[in-house]
């Protein structure tokens, strides 16, 4: 489709006394003397702070199992789909006693490299990734913004102080989720037919 | 001596200004950088400008100030601006024998404008406007009333001049369409 | 009273002084509070009772950064240029006359300096606040603050014309380069912008042009010169031409109220059957709520127009007002001469 271009003429449609500018700077100053006096819609910061919806997609944390350990069974499925490239994993053996075959000894993800699009909560089979409502970081080097697993999990911790009705909600809601047939093998076959058409 | 003195009390405003007029107006041709020249011809035309103030001219005095320094030398430090002419394009002298002509003309001329002055201050009386009548009528009044109508007609063939240069101006950095 | 007679003229300059000094600060909080609220926000706040303190902490600021004079300027004229800032609207403000007040049963004019001259020392002195934007531009020796300093050599050179002729209108029907006889005239006939609504309508616009406020801020325009003439500039210097916008400013809404809005006249006021002691003082104040609202109205215009272009700036310059203040001379010396 062709672009809608709109010629812009001072002299068209516009009678002598536009010309003369006196008529519409009255009116600008008209407009903006109307809004000296109207409600100001500015927040007070660090005292009045903006309610961030639920979904927001701040810093990032690793969530725990019932047991007070990290989910993540270290499957790099995250950092395979971050377009940013900034989670690096390193997997150790996580034992076989209750099905973990390996978890993550390593953990790092390079706050100022990633770009907060949340690829990498999306990618993940085991919800231990997640993202908070954090955004007022700051740190006095570029090292200090790469979190390693502890300080993720610390984030977590603190997220869940703050929100414990956020925190359970999800967690019933991925449980609810995985039991089902969420991803069914039709359903992959199905969406591949479609792109081949 | 006593004489310079006594012509000193008689005026001292004045022959200060003039002094001061005449070392800025040295400074102005010795500088090598055409801004600094501006810079100082700008002082001297304030110098000149007190200068009538002294005299009681303030209407002159007024009009030095708005049309040369306000106007004409902002324009001249426009162009040499515009002409980019910095640290890098100093003015350098290539003159030669010329130099030394120009400053025997130079000498000539001004000692004829000293005799023309003694002739004139000696011999010279005073006209309709003593200084006493333009106090009471006012300095701008006078000068216009003049203007409007013993000296008309060069008034008017001043400004005819003037539009004509403005005119040539036009025309010459009018770009030809062919 | 009978002794400090004497010392009136002193104690005049004392007070206009002041009041000068104290209008910038001022200034700055207004201008800062009212670019907020037109824009929904909500302004300096923290420092003092409503952020009133604010313009101290600025001050202080200025005071205390350390002052860079880089290595590639010409270091007299760059420390030179902004002290001239100043200096001619400072001139100027010497000659506006404030009101009238009676003093032991005599009239007394709060004005500094008497010229016979009035209007053409105005505008001879304030024709030289371009240098100051011109020599800082040269010596900062910086492309875009040269081109800043070159624009503004320009848009004064062409908008004086227009501002020149538009006041003469007025000095044609007053007859008075004075003042002071300006506003004595308007009193007697009515505020000039009613005997000459072309010539106070050009004289504003002339006006928003010679201070360099927009829409003809063009000398600073930050989105394409990056602070054009000043943008060398630190700490004190730079505050200095900050000083000398606000400076010029006040001069100009002075001069505007003279001529045009008639000095320190309230309009009735002879007719309520006052005492004249009385109605010289609540006329210096009439005077100074006049200056209060055009520089309030300074600010509010800067908020509400963008910047015009350049060649638009020209284009007005040349092409409309000075053809319509010349028309408007020869229609007022017509009707006068009819
Ligand atoms: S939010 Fe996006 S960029 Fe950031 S770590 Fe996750 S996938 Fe990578
Ligand atoms: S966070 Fe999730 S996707 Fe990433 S390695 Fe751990 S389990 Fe896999």
């Amino acid at each position: 489709m062709a672009v809608n271009v709109k010629n812009v003429s001072m002299a068209r449609g516009k009678s002598w006394v536009d010309l003369t500018y006196i008529i519409p700077v009255m009116k600008g100053l008209a407009i903006t003397l109307r809004h000296l006096f109207k409600r100001k819609l500015v927040l007070q910061y660090p005292e009045e702070k903006k309610v961030l919806p639920p979904n927001y997609r701040g810093l990032h944390m690793l969530t725990r199992d019932e047991k007070g350990r990290e989910k993540c069974v270290a499957c790099e499925m995250c950092s395979t789909a971050c377009p940013a490239d900034c989670i690096r994993i390193v997997a150790g053996d996580g034992g076989w006693e209750d099905s973990r075959e390996k978890h993550p000894i390593v953990f790092e993800i390079d706050e100022l490299r990633c770009i907060y699009c949340g690829m990498c909560v999306e990618a993940c089979p085991e919800d231990a990734i997640d993202m908070t409502d954090m955004h007022n970081l700051a740190d006095y080097t570029r090292q200090d913004f790469i979190y390693d697993k502890e300080r993720l999990l610390g984030v977590y911790d603190e997220y869940i102080k703050r929100h414990p009705d956020r925190a359970k909600r999800r967690d019933g809601q991925f449980k609810a989720m995985k039991n089902s047939s969420y991803f069914t093998v039709n359903d992959v076959h199905h969406s591949d037919q479609h792109s081949s058409h | 001596m006593e004489t310079v003195m006594s012509y000193f009390m008689l005026n001292p405003a004045f022959y200060i200004f003039a002094g001061l007029a005449v070392i800025l107006a040295i400074f102005m041709i010795t500088m090598p950088n055409p801004v600094y020249s501006a810079i100082f011809l700008v002082l001297t035309f304030f110098c000149i400008s007190v200068i009538y103030i002294t005299l009681e001219a303030e209407f002159i005095a007024a009009i030095q100030v708005l049309v040369y320094t306000g106007a004409i030398m902002v324009l001249f430090l426009f162009v040499i601006m515009l002409l980019n002419l910095g640290r890098d394009a100093d003015l350098v002298e290539h003159s030669g024998p010329m130099k030394y002509i120009s400053i025997i003309v130079a000498f000539a001329i001004l000692i004829q404008i000293g005799l023309a002055a003694k002739v004139t201050v000696n011999i010279g009386e005073k006209g309709m406007f003593p200084i006493e009548k333009i106090r009471e009528i006012g300095n701008t009044e006078a000068i216009a009333g003049l203007l409007f109508s013993d000296y008309l007609y060069p008034f008017e063939i001043a400004s005819i001049l003037l539009l004509l240069g403005m005119i040539g101006a036009i025309i010459i950095s009018k770009k030809r369409s062919e | 009273m009978e002794a400090l007679m004497p010392f009136l003229p002193y104690i005049f300059i004392l007070v206009l002084l002041v009041l000068y000094l104290s209008v910038v600060p001022i200034m700055i909080q207004v201008e800062r509070k009212v670019s907020a609220w037109v824009q929904y926000r909500i302004g300096p706040n923290r420092v003092g009772p409503r952020g009133l303190l604010q313009p101290i902490a600025d001050a202080l600021k200025f005071l205390a950064k350390e002052d860079v004079i880089p290595n590639h300027v010409n270091k007299w004229l760059y420390i030179f240029a902004p002290t001239l800032m100043v200096f001619p609207a400072f001139f100027v403000f010497g000659v506006i006359p404030f009101g009238a007040i009676m003093i032991n049963g005599q009239e007394i004019l709060i004005q500094v300096g008497k010229t016979n001259i009035g209007i053409l020392y105005v505008l001879a002195v304030s024709s030289l606040g371009v240098y100051a934007i011109t020599f800082g531009s040269w010596a900062s020796n910086n492309k875009y603050s040269l081109i800043g300093g070159l624009r503004s050599a320009a848009q004064m050179m062409s908008y004086e014309l227009p501002m020149g002729l538009s006041i003469l209108g007025m000095i044609m029907v007053v007859g008075s380069l004075r003042l002071e006889d300006i506003v004595r005239f308007q009193i007697e006939n009515g505020w000039g912008i009613l005997l000459q609504p072309v010539g106070a309508l050009l004289f504003i616009v002339t006006a928003f042009a010679e201070t360099n406020r927009l829409p003809f801020d063009l000398t600073e325009a930050e989105a394409e010169l990056v602070g054009g003439y000043h943008t060398e500039y630190s700490s004190m210097k730079f505050a200095m031409f900050f000083l000398g916008e606000y400076c010029n400013m006040f001069t100009a809404s002075a001069m505007i109220t003279c001529l045009f809005l008639g000095g320190w006249h309230v309009p009735f006021i002879g007719s309520m059957g006052l005492d004249p002691a009385i109605v010289g003082y609540i006329q210096v104040v009439a005077m100074l709520m006049k200056l209060g609202f055009l520089m309030f109205f300074f600010v509010w215009v800067r908020w509400s127009l963008p910047r015009f272009r350049y060649d638009q700036l020209m284009n007005l310059g040349w092409k409309k007002l000075i053809p319509l203040a010349l028309a408007n001379v020869i229609i007022t010396a017509i009707v006068m001469a009819m």
